[in-house]
């Protein structure tokens, strides 16, 4: 609003340009046409036919920017020398210039009357020359976008071009077989020789003696250059491509040459030997390849290495990174996702299936999030339908399959195999016993489920069935098919009853309306129509898409939505037989739309995310992302998020010209409540819980600590009367960046004084966090530093810290993070690694704070077990880890006076003198637990009232457990909450949530601390009833620690071991002693490592 | 989509260079699967499937329609403009053609054939003789089709040079069909000039089962 109010101030237009935006991954989704190193080397620009151009961060391998394009395919593309323009040259007879930091487009330049093939900058940064299929080569100046100059003119189409470095020379080639170099300032022309097939590629070397063409008949010829002549004798060649030599390049000393071919290699050549030194192989025919500028980028990390890259691009869409000339792979940068070409929801709306390649994903709709991923079929899958009663789930694949999956379990029940070719259409009969099918041959196959054979074959179609629809009361079967048709066929007797015609191109979809009296069907010709279900007339023609309508659902009450290539969703009104809404997803082509009976609609496509929309108001509630690793990331329009332990990384973000990984917004932004909300029926599009006011006042700035902070018990925040904010990821202000300064490689004692340089990249400095080999082991909080570095961020300020850290014996990881101002973004990591050498052995030891907290201020929350369960579990450590430790320190808390915030908080600080960086720490805790606004409590003995404000001043918060955990110097750690949820006391807690919240909380604990935190949830019920004189929780732990999860027999339970076996058990035991399903949260992070040891 | 030129005097009798710019993608339909060419057809598959058709085709009459890039189906037959035929204005009209010596030069890309154009003015064919057409295959999103320019003879009395290009927008090897933005324009005795958007529909597809394009 301010900055509404105040456009034209230059803080609000940067505040505005750098408002975070969320997106996936998508890569090009048609064949790579050009790639170009900027000159800086740390990006790279690719084109294609999908007429995009995309900028990748050649160090993280994410896609930067797409820069949309206005005029088709893009089959050339040339940075300006000094990396501030982009020029690409494209099919609809235009070149393109866009702003290379913006991505704005600044201006499409006119005058070639063809596609436009080849396009390069002259060296004054101010002119550039293209190449037409209308023969010509012209000549541009920057910023006149119709003013040009033919300079030269070939007999046939001029595919490529080449300026030398100072700009004195331009070579074109085209497919009259003519090679030309302009010279001079008049671009006086020259014939330097005449081919015997098409020349498709030339490069000049960088020193300008040499000139390289590619050739159609896939040779690779060298012509030395000397003088305004040329003085061309006969060029070698070099062979041993097998296909066209689409590209070539030189690497900046002009001692390697890069070739691009058809045949689908990609092959480094030395030009001056003659000599092939690698071939690499690429995704299909391979157009285009570059190396990168002979400077180094400059990185943060070592993931780059200081090698010359070389990249190319081609048929298979993606863009292949490798080093040079050794040819070693380093990244393929495309999609993260897969078409989706299939879309359905489970009857009542609780699960929705979507189809991607070969795999079916399952998404909890309650939940939002993946339940289950179906895997078997060993082709697309075309179609997925549930059956009436939501039990089994149907999928069709061009495999030539039909499988029956149970739902939920998603176990393969049935295979359905008419040994028929291709299926592409499957539909379940209302009464769950019949089934058809249809594909590639034409005929529509009645099954019975029950014995898996066909009961009878619909013969009629001229070509393939693509879709096939029940009506409600499963007497009649509609089929669309590519011939055109839709027919109708009474089922109990298989007689086609009529052949609806109108359609002029392949029938796609068909739905019955819920009272069987009418169908709809969707064409390639990018209509639908209706159609009377008795006669078969056609009712209504319904115009509206601009291309292809691949899809269509209808809900019980009538409502019509469709899905199309060309983009949109339709909403239709069926009695009205008209266009409502054309709903643009930014979802790419669609393939498929679904509506569920709880007013949901859902769309997804060729980009792999499936959008779900409220089915009335057509207003984005939820983007679902299946990745093609199996990971998964659910995300609400305002950026809360819900993932896969490693989804999030695969979804971008960008804050100003910077791309960072969505893991990086972890800790404010992972909250499947918020996405399990969005999903319910009804829930407002913008449906985000209230989010906790940030912090107080931010104190001034002391001078940076010498050594590891000291940690005191976080102070409460208090907010009396504050109103709750809504924060979206949009306007999360940048994380700073982190660099380690100045450290060694080898340090001969065991401590090392790590100097940070942090510097505000305008969203101010928060918390700064230091992990040792994975554990953090600093987390200098805000809050307790002064800081100076207000949020928001009007001036940027770098600043340097110290920190002493304790080493390891060997290998030392060291990785350095900070927060912006408010701690809802983490900078990307900084990296070091160094070796120590401590003088003297010394055994670790192990030291654990057991908490067991069963009076409370409020005697309601009063508990039964903890105090013995904290007990047993100190009891084991005490008599399993001795044999392990060099000593094992156990403090138990399990009084009133020892459980209060304040004296754990002590009691953990108090650890982190005594503890060094090789030693173990654990921290077991047996309490009440709740989540309120989205934040995990651990209450503590002092809690009387769990209203969230009394919450926040007297229980230890996640946050505060992150602090606290976070600065034990320990590489080792084992964090175990057994935590009875006091929200079944009815005080504050949304129940339905339940148990998803503290998952998230232990999900981030364990990443923030680097810690492998199991976690319960339990019941009241089980806290009350106990198992075996215990919470069934920690009795399962501290069995498992005696012995019963040392799987490997090798005599020790190991952290990997007990989480397995806690993930194992206690389900198990809640489902028969409790009857309830009860799953522990079992969160391995860091390091596993043995707690306990079995044998003597 | 036809396009009627209104100034014939000053037409002349060349079709010019294919409107490949029209083209924003080569849409594919093939093994019973659409999408655009240049997702999963390298510019060597386009050529092989545009040769196939044409092979299967050999000697048999295709018929030309009017046609439009929302539907790429055969609207109606025959593509006309209008011809100023000496002081006769009229309309000009291709219905029909047949290819024969279809041959596949794999290196230049293209495929070459001897071509047989069934042309009509005011209703009356034209006589015209057999020339050589060209399809050439740059890209999955690159095929123009050209003809070399041919003699045609109109009730004895007109003559006339005819020629004729195309940007190929679709392919459909289920249903045997080109789509795309054709021009077309005669010079001589008559003149005229015309463009739009057309489908070559052929009578022999390329059943799924033996499209290799299926993959």
């Amino acid at each position: 609003m301010l900055c509404a109010a105040l456009a034209l101030a230059p803080a609000c237009a940067q505040s505005q340009a750098q408002r975070a935006e969320v997106f996936v991954q998508l890569g090009h989704r048609s064949a790579v046409t050009a790639v170009a190193f900027s000159p800086d080397g740390q990006k790279i620009a690719s084109a294609g036919l999908d007429g995009v151009v995309k900028l990748w961060e050649v160090e993280s391998g994410r896609v930067a920017a797409t820069l949309e394009g206005r005029a088709g395919s893009i089959l050339a593309l040339a940075w300006s020398p000094d990396g501030s323009a982009l020029v690409g040259a494209s099919r609809d007879r235009a070149l393109q210039h866009w702003d290379a930091r913006s991505g704005a487009l600044l201006g499409t330049y006119r005058g070639h009357d063809s596609v436009v093939l080849a396009v390069a900058f002259l060296p004054d940064g101010q002119q550039f020359v293209s190449a037409s299929y209308d023969r010509t080569v012209r000549l541009w100046r920057l910023g006149r976008t119709d003013a040009s100059v033919e300079i030269a003119r070939h007999a046939e189409p001029v595919r490529a071009l080449d300026v030398s470095r100072d700009g004195s020379m331009i070579a074109t080639v085209g497919e009259d077989r003519v090679i030309k170099l302009l010279h001079g300032a008049n671009r006086s022309s020259i014939e330097l020789a005449r081919l015997e097939s098409a020349a498709l590629s030339v490069r000049l070397s960088p020193a300008g003696g040499e000139l390289a063409v590619g050739a159609q008949d896939g040779t690779v010829r060298l012509w030395a250059l000397a003088g305004e002549r040329g003085n061309a004798g006969a060029p070698r060649v070099l062979r041993g491509h097998a296909g066209p030599v689409n590209a070539l390049a030189y690497s900046a000393d002009g001692r390697l040459l890069a070739s691009a071919s058809g045949d689908g290699s990609v092959r480094i050549w030395d030009p001056a030997a003659g000599r092939e030194l690698v071939s690499l192989a690429g995704g299909g025919a391979q157009n285009a390849v570059a190396f990168s500028a002979a400077t180094p980028p400059a990185t943060r990390s070592l993931r780059v290495s200081l090698r010359t890259l070389i990249a190319a691009g081609g048929l298979d869409h993606a863009v292949r990174v490798w080093t040079a000339p050794e040819g070693e792979a380093r990244e393929i940068l495309r999609s993260r996702t897969t078409e989706i070409r299939a879309l359905e929801f489970a009857p009542g709306g609780a699960a929705l299936a979507a189809a991607g390649g070969d795999e079916v994903r399952l998404w909890d709709t309650a939940r939002g999030q993946v339940s289950k991923l179906l895997k078997g079929h060993g082709g697309p899958v075309d179609a997925v339908r549930f059956s009436a009663d939501g039990a089994t789930l149907a999928t069709a694949s061009q495999d030539g399959t039909v499988r029956l999956f149970d739902h939920p379990s998603g176990r393969e029940a049935a295979r359905l195999d008419a040994r028929a070719g291709a299926v592409f259409s499957v539909a379940l009969a209302p009464d769950g016993a019949g089934l058809a099918s249809g594909g590639r041959d034409s005929v529509v196959r009645l099954w019975d489920v029950r014995s898996g054979s066909v009961a009878r074959e619909l013969r009629g179609h001229a070509a393939a069935v693509r879709d096939l629809a029940y009506s409600a009361d499963g007497r009649l079967l509609a089929s669309a098919s590519n011939d055109d048709s839709v027919r109708l066929w009474d089922v109990p007797s298989g007689r086609a009853l009529h052949v609806l015609k109108g359609h002029a191109n392949r029938v796609n979809a068909v739905r019955f309306t819920a009272d069987g009296a009418r169908l709809v069907s969707a064409s390639e010709d990018s209509t639908l129509r209706v159609w009377d279900a008795r006669s078969g007339a056609q009712l209504a023609v319904l115009h509206g898409h601009q291309g292809p309508v691949k899809s269509l659902a209808i809900s019980k009450a009538g409502q019509l939505v469709s899905a199309s290539v060309d983009g949109t969703a339709g909403v239709w009104s069926l009695a009205e037989a008209k266009l409502l809404q054309r709903v643009p997803l930014r979802a790419g082509q669609l393939q498929s739309v679904a509506l569920s009976e709880n007013g949901l609609a859902a769309a997804a496509g060729d980009a792999g995310v499936t959008v779900l929309l409220g089915a009335q108001d057509a207003q984005e509630r939820v983007r679902l992302f299946g990745f093609a690793d199996g990971e998964w990331v659910s995300i609400v329009p305002q950026g809360q998020f819900h993932a896969s332990p490693d989804g999030a990384r695969h979804l971008n973000v960008r804050v100003g010209e910077r791309v960072h990984g969505l893991e990086q917004f972890l800790e404010s932004f992972l909250r499947p409540d918020v996405v399990a909300a969005a999903f319910a029926p009804g829930a407002p599009p913008a449906a985000v819980p209230e989010v906790k006011p940030p912090p107080a006042a931010v104190p001034e700035v002391k001078p940076p600590p010498a050594a590891v902070p000291e940690v005191k018990p976080p102070p409460p925040v208090a907010v009396p009367g504050a109103a709750p904010q809504r924060r979206e990821l949009a306007e999360v202000a940048p994380a700073p960046d982190v660099a380690i300064e100045g450290m060694p490689a080898e340090v001969a004692g065991g401590e090392v004084n790590v100097t940070l340089r942090i510097s505000d990249r305008g969203g101010g400095i928060g918390d700064v966090r230091i992990y040792l080999n994975g554990s953090a082991i600093v987390n200098d909080r805000a809050a307790e530093r002064a800081p100076g570095l207000a949020p928001g961020g009007s001036r940027a300020v770098s600043s340097e810290r110290n920190y002493l850290l304790r080493l390891v014996e060997g290998r030392n990881a060291i990785r350095a993070a900070a927060f912006n101002a408010d701690n809802t973004m983490r900078s990307a990591d900084a990296v070091h690694e160094l070796v120590a050498r401590p003088p003297g052995e010394r055994r670790p030891s192990l030291h654990a704070v057991v908490v067991g907290i069963q009076e409370f201020v409020n005697p309601r929350l009063q508990l039964s077990y903890s105090v013995a369960d904290a007990n047993l579990f100190a009891g084991v450590l005490e008599a399993r880890a001795r044999g392990l430790f060099e000593t094992v320190n156990v403090r138990r808390l399990l009084t009133p006076a020892q459980t209060t915030r304040a004296a754990i908080a002590e009691a953990i600080a108090g650890v982190r003198e005594r503890i060094g960086p090789d030693d173990l720490f654990v921290f077991f805790v047996a309490s009440h637990g709740t989540v309120d606004e989205g934040e995990y409590y651990l209450l503590t003995s002092n809690v009387g009232s769990t209203s969230t404000e009394r919450l926040r001043r007297d229980a230890l918060g996640e946050r505060d457990l992150r602090d606290l955990l976070g600065n034990i110097p320990a590489t080792k750690k084992l964090i175990v909450l057994d935590t009875c949820n006091a929200g079944r006391l009815g005080e504050v807690l949304r129940v339905a949530t339940r148990g998803m919240e503290e998952d998230r909380a232990a999900k981030v604990l364990s990443r923030a601390v680097g810690s492998t935190v199991l976690a319960a949830a339990s019941s009241l019920q089980e806290a009350i009833e106990g198992y075996q004189g215990h919470g069934l929780f920690s009795y399962v732990v501290s069995e498992a620690l005696t012995g019963k999860a040392d799987y490997d027999r090798d005599g020790f339970v190991k952290t990997t071991e007990l989480a397995l076996y806690v993930d194992n058990e206690v389900p198990e035991l809640a489902e028969r002693v409790f009857r309830f399903k009860q799953f522990p949260i079992v969160s391995p992070t860091g390091m596993g490592f043995p707690v306990t040891r079995i044998s003597p | 989509m036809k396009r009627l030129l209104l100034l014939p005097l000053l037409l002349g009798g060349c079709a010019g260079a294919p409107q490949l710019h029209e083209v924003k993608e080569v849409y594919f339909c093939a093994a019973d699967e659409c999408g655009p060419a240049g997702r999963r057809q390298s510019g060597a598959d386009m050529l092989q499937a545009i040769y196939r058709l044409l092979k299967a085709n050999e000697g048999k009459d295709f018929k030309i329609c009017e046609s439009d890039p929302k539907t790429r189906s055969c609207d109606k037959e025959g593509v006309s403009y209008f011809v100023m035929g000496g002081p006769i204005p009229g309309l000009g009209s291709a219905s029909s053609g047949m290819m024969s010596e279809v041959k596949l030069d794999s290196m230049a890309q293209t495929v070459h054939s001897r071509m047989d154009s069934h042309l009509r003015f005011v209703g009356v064919p034209l006589a015209c003789a057999g020339h050589a057409s060209t399809v050439t295959v740059r890209s999955a999103d690159e095929i123009t089709m050209m003809d070399d320019p041919y003699y045609c003879n109109w009730a004895g009395i007109g003559n006339m040079t005819a020629s004729f290009s195309f940007a190929v927008e679709f392919i459909d090897l289920d249903k045997g069909r080109i789509g795309g933005y054709w021009s077309h324009a005669v010079a001589g005795n008559a003149a005229g000039k015309g463009s739009g958007y057309g489908v070559l529909e052929f009578p022999v597809r390329m059943p799924a089962g033996e499209n290799w394009l299926g993959k």
